[in-house]
C-alpha cells in the first residue's frame, strides 16, 4: 500500500511510563519512513511525552506535533518550543479526526 | 441516520478512581462541538459518570458540567445493560440513556468511523 502523502493521525493520552509511548513512536516512525504525513496529538497524561527525545525526533523528521494546552496547564507544564510544537485545543483534534486518512487513538 | 458514520467514545474507566473517565467525556464533548455525530458508550464502571454525587468522582465538578452540556445538546449515553446500577439515585439528572447489550455495543462499534476507548 502506497502511504506517500496519506495522512495518519495518532492520539496519545498516556504518560511516559506507559507502553503506548513505544507504540506511538514505532507507528509514527514507520509512517514517516513510508512517506506519510504524520499528525501526533498529545493529550491528558500524553503531554508529558513531549520530553521524550524520540517524540522530539519525530518532529525533526517532519511530523506535525500538537499538544493539548489545557493538559499542560493542568499539569503546570510550561508552553515552550512553540516553533516546533503547536499548543492547541479540541478543535484541532476534531480536525485531525475528520481530515486524516487513518486515525489511531492510544489511550 | 447521519450520512457520516459517528465517532465512538467508549468509556469503561471508573470515574471514582481515575480522572481519565472525565477526560474521555471532555474529549467526546469537544468532538461533538465540532458538529460531529458522537456515540457515547458507558461500560462497566464507566456508568458511574452518571452518579448523582459528583463529589465522589475524580474531577466531579467537571463531570457535572460536561454531562450537563451533553444533555443540553441532546446527546444520549448508551449504557451497558449489564452494568446499569440499581441505585435509584443513579442518573438523577435524567440524562437520556439508551440501555444496550454487549451485542448491540458491538453493532455500534461496527458502524463507527473513529474510536476513542478509555
Amino acid at each position: 500500500m502506497d502511504l506517500a502523502k496519506k495522512k495518519l493521525g495518532v492520539l496519545l493520552s498516556t504518560g511516559r511510563e506507559h507502553p503506548n509511548l513505544e507504540t506511538a513512536v514505532g507507528l509514527s516512525s514507520a509512517a514517516l519512513d513510508r512517506g506519510a504525513d504524520l499528525y501526533l496529538y498529545l493529550i491528558d497524561d500524553g503531554v508529558t511525552a513531549l520530553d521524550d527525545a524520540r517524540v522530539r525526533a519525530l518532529s525533526e523528521r517532519g511530523a506535525k506535533l500538537f499538544v493539548c494546552a489545557y493538559g499542560c496547564q493542568k499539569r503546570r507544564i510550561p508552553l515552550r518550543d512553540a516553533d516546533t510544537v503547536t499548543y492547541c485545543g479540541l478543535v484541532v483534534l476534531t480536525d485531525l479526526i475528520n481530515a486524516t486518512d487513518r486515525f489511531i487513538a492510544l489511550n | 441516520m447521519s450520512a457520516t458514520p459517528p465517532v465512538i467514545v467508549l468509556i469503561s474507566t471508573d470515574p471514582r478512581a481515575s480522572h481519565r473517565a472525565n477526560e474521555a467525556m471532555r474529549i467526546g464533548l469537544g468532538v461533538v462541538a465540532g458538529e460531529n455525530e458522537v456515540t457515547f458508550v458507558l461500560l462497566g464502571a464507566g456508568v458511574h459518570l452518571l452518579d448523582e454525587d459528583t463529589d465522589e468522582l475524580v474531577d466531579g465538578d467537571d463531570i457535572a458540567k460536561f454531562r450537563a452540556n451533553l444533555k443540553a445538546l441532546g446527546v444520549p449515553f448508551h449504557v451497558d445493560k449489564d452494568a446499569l446500577p440499581r441505585d435509584p439515585t443513579w442518573n438523577a439528572d435524567g440524562h437520556p440513556v439508551i440501555p444496550v447489550t454487549r451485542e448491540e455495543i458491538a453493532g455500534l462499534v461496527q458502524r463507527g468511523r473513529r474510536f476513542l476507548v478509555f
